[in-house]
């Protein structure tokens, strides 16, 4: 008896669920089917030639669906990613600091042979996949463009989803600077093979500070070529600064052409020249390189008037032609974000 | 991957399956067909049919699935890998799942059964209490099966619709049948009438058939084009080197339409490990140990994407950055002026 209890109230859910199908429901489940017959004629049928080669039990590699398979985006502010969304950029990176005791202190006034820390903010641009141990690696170099460098370590961080409280998350070496005074960049490479975005992982702090003398500041740097071929290195200048974040609209736009056009409006590269009355003067303007070649080369910025005061910033930026590979308006290889103080004293 | 069409079964809502009342009915009904019956036997033989039909059904959309835990997350080395369709023949094929197994870490492939059940992660493949209440049996899950080397695993499943949409096609076709029936037994509307709603039913049922089969997506992306935010796991090669060490996340089930083992079922998503493995492997006591943080960081990680905290504040406009939080994020309205 207790069996045929189950069976009978079985069989009389199935009779239930049978009225309602016949009185209206197998309209619905009809209507709901005939999508799986286009399904066939769009989708399944060139597959199924297909479908014995997938049974091999010996695979040593499997295709798993976007839909569940995972990727982080770890990021940090990338010149040359920037650079090659057509975006205007400074060299004086908001993702990379250096402190001495707990206190920031500028790149280019370090002292020789002292501790300092060395820190990056690293960001996540995936909701869903964070980046649990992240290797961020950090590369000190010579004042410059394009010039070979140093690394320095690697450190680990573990870096949550974007929105979570461990995003941003902050990478930090100690690093003690050489006994000879000196002036140096610092590059933090965030490494993730399996990356969502893997262009925007290398960011660099590459400034200088110099007073205006009569009314000129001098920047002497090195110019490389980092590539194994022999090219042309350009060197522009523009006026770009880090603009304050803006007030977040009520209805943000979520659409990614129309990000970008606004992007483009703000930050675009053609959008930022030179301090209005400076002028910059770059000798050489342009360079031809073998591959791993470096040249000095001399900035001067002139103020509009002897008695300058405050601080005027210039990028001069680096960008490669004559390889098959470069994109015809050149590889974005590197940049110096150059600081001129005036004290209107001439 | 298609959208979820399983669900895993309570423990206080698990039943076995169970054919004998729909069988029987459709058997009595055959018989009253066969023996002047007609239309009204074929009634009943359809109802006993659809009584079947719903019972499989119901089994295959997850009443198989006896829930240990929902939204579990374990680390280990793909080891094998069961594209849709291993191993399994017409018609067992309608489960088009695929399936990765994976060696929990911090062991070894090498280690036994015992070793792993041991381990940080091996309650995974080891029988738990739920499995006594319902009297299912375990033989555990030996996976691998690249050339011919195999270890205990944890088998999991990525979810294919076939049950799902086959289920639906045929409950259609069977419904339209039945109204066929309803017709012919009706005396008023004769045979022709009978006759072309025969022939309708049976269109139906033949265009339903295959609907559900070769319609279902697999969820395999090489059955369709190439998407870039695909991926593709390895399993180790002839020297052991090169597999992919991943996290998994999905619900922990028995799956009680085989011979008895957990599994992730359905495995909801799967992420590769940079530089793994970076912890110490083995059965040490310090390798446990220090995995056990690393198991911590990487599931509290992957837990706190999902919390309302974070995906409430991804909605924010401030988190809504495309390329980089200076460049196109934003401060908040309650937020101080920002420095610069």
């Amino acid at each position: 008896m207790t069996q045929i209890q189950p069976m009978l109230k079985r069989l009389a859910a199935t009779l239930e669920e049978l009225l309602k199908l016949a009185a209206i429901g197998w309209v619905r489940l009809v209507v709901n089917a005939l999508p799986i017959l286009l399904a066939i004629i769009r989708r399944r049928l060139p597959g199924l030639c297909r479908e014995r080669l997938r049974r091999d039990s010996a695979r040593k590699c499997m295709p798993v669906h976007a839909k569940v398979y995972r990727r982080p985006d770890p990021l940090i502010y990338s010149q040359t990613y920037l650079m090659a969304q057509g975006l205007a950029v400074t060299w004086d990176n908001p993702d990379i600091r250096i402190e001495q005791a707990g206190v920031p202190v500028s790149a280019h006034a370090l002292q020789p042979d002292t501790e300092y820390a060395i820190i990056s903010r690293v960001w996540n641009g995936a909701t869903d996949a964070p980046a649990v141990h992240l290797p961020v690696r950090f590369t000190v170099f010579g004042f410059g463009i394009g010039t070979g460098g140093t690394v320095l370590g690697e450190t680990h961080v573990n870096l949550g989803v974007k929105g979570s409280a461990t995003c941003p998350t902050f990478a930090s070496m100690a690093w003690r600077t050489p006994p000879n005074p000196g002036h140096y960049c610092i590059q933090a490479l965030l490494v993730w093979a399996d990356d969502a975005n893997p262009l925007n992982n290398l960011g660099q702090t590459n400034t200088d500070v110099q007073p205006l003398n009569s009314p000129r500041a001098r920047f002497n740097l090195m110019v490389g070529n980092p590539g194994r071929a022999r090219r042309t290195i350009r060197l522009v200048a523009d006026g770009y600064r880090l603009p304050a974040r803006a007030r977040c609209p009520d209805k943000p736009d979520d659409e990614p052409a129309s990000r970008r056009r606004q992007m483009l409006a703000r930050h675009g590269m053609a959008r930022h020249p030179v301090p209005e009355g400076w002028h910059v003067d770059i000798e050489p303007v342009e360079l031809t390189l073998a591959g791993g070649e470096e040249r000095p080369v001399l900035v001067t910025l002139t103020a509009p008037t002897d008695d300058f005061t405050g601080r005027a910033t210039v990028n001069v930026n680096g960008f490669a032609y004559g390889h098959a590979d470069e994109h015809e308006d050149g590889t974005p290889i590197g940049g110096v974000t150059l600081h001129a103080e005036g004290h209107g004293h001439g | 991957m298609v959208e979820q069409c399983k669900f895993c079964t309570p423990s206080s809502q698990f039943e076995p399956i169970s054919l004998t009342a729909g069988v029987i009915t459709t058997v009595l009904g055959l018989i009253a067909a066969l023996f002047g019956g007609g239309a009204v036997g074929a009634a009943i033989a359809l109802i006993g049919g659809y009584a079947t039909l719903s019972e499989v059904c119901r089994w295959l959309r997850g009443g198989k699935l006896l829930c240990i835990q929902k939204d579990a997350c374990a680390i280990g080395l793909v080891y094998g890998l069961e594209p849709v369709g291993f191993e399994k023949p017409f018609p067992t094929n309608i489960d088009n799942d695929y399936a990765i197994n994976i060696v929990l870490a911090p062991h070894f492939p090498s280690e036994t059964e015992t070793t792993l059940q041991q381990g940080p992660q091996g309650h995974f493949i080891a029988p738990q209490p739920v499995l006594q209440d319902h009297g299912l049996g375990w033989v555990g899950y030996k996976g691998g099966h690249y050339q011919n080397r195999k270890s205990w695993t944890l088998h999991c499943e990525f979810e294919g619709n076939r049950p799902c949409t086959f289920c639906d096609a045929m409950k259609a076709a069977v419904a339209v049948a039945i109204v066929a029936a309803v017709i012919c037994a009706i005396p008023i509307f004769g045979w022709i009438a009978c006759a072309i709603a025969g022939a309708i039913a049976a269109v139906v049922l033949v265009v339903m058939l295959l609907a559900g089969w070769l319609g279902a997506d697999d969820g395999d992306p090489s059955n369709h084009a190439v998407n870039p935010g695909d991926g593709d796991l390895h399993v180790p090669d002839a020297t052991g080197q090169g597999g992919d060490y991943v996290v998994v996340t999905g619900d922990w089930v028995y799956d009680a339409g085989h011979d008895g083992w957990n599994e992730f079922h359905p495995c909801r998503t799967v992420q590769k490990i940079q530089g793994a493995p970076y912890w110490a492997q083995g059965n040490s006591d310090a390798a446990l140990r220090d995995f056990k943080l690393v198991l911590n960081d990487w599931c509290g990680a992957i837990k706190e994407a999902a919390t309302p905290l974070t995906t409430d504040a991804q909605g924010r406009p401030e988190h809504r950055w495309q390329f980089h939080p200076e460049l196109d994020g934003c401060v908040p309205d309650d937020a101080p002026e920002p420095p610069r």
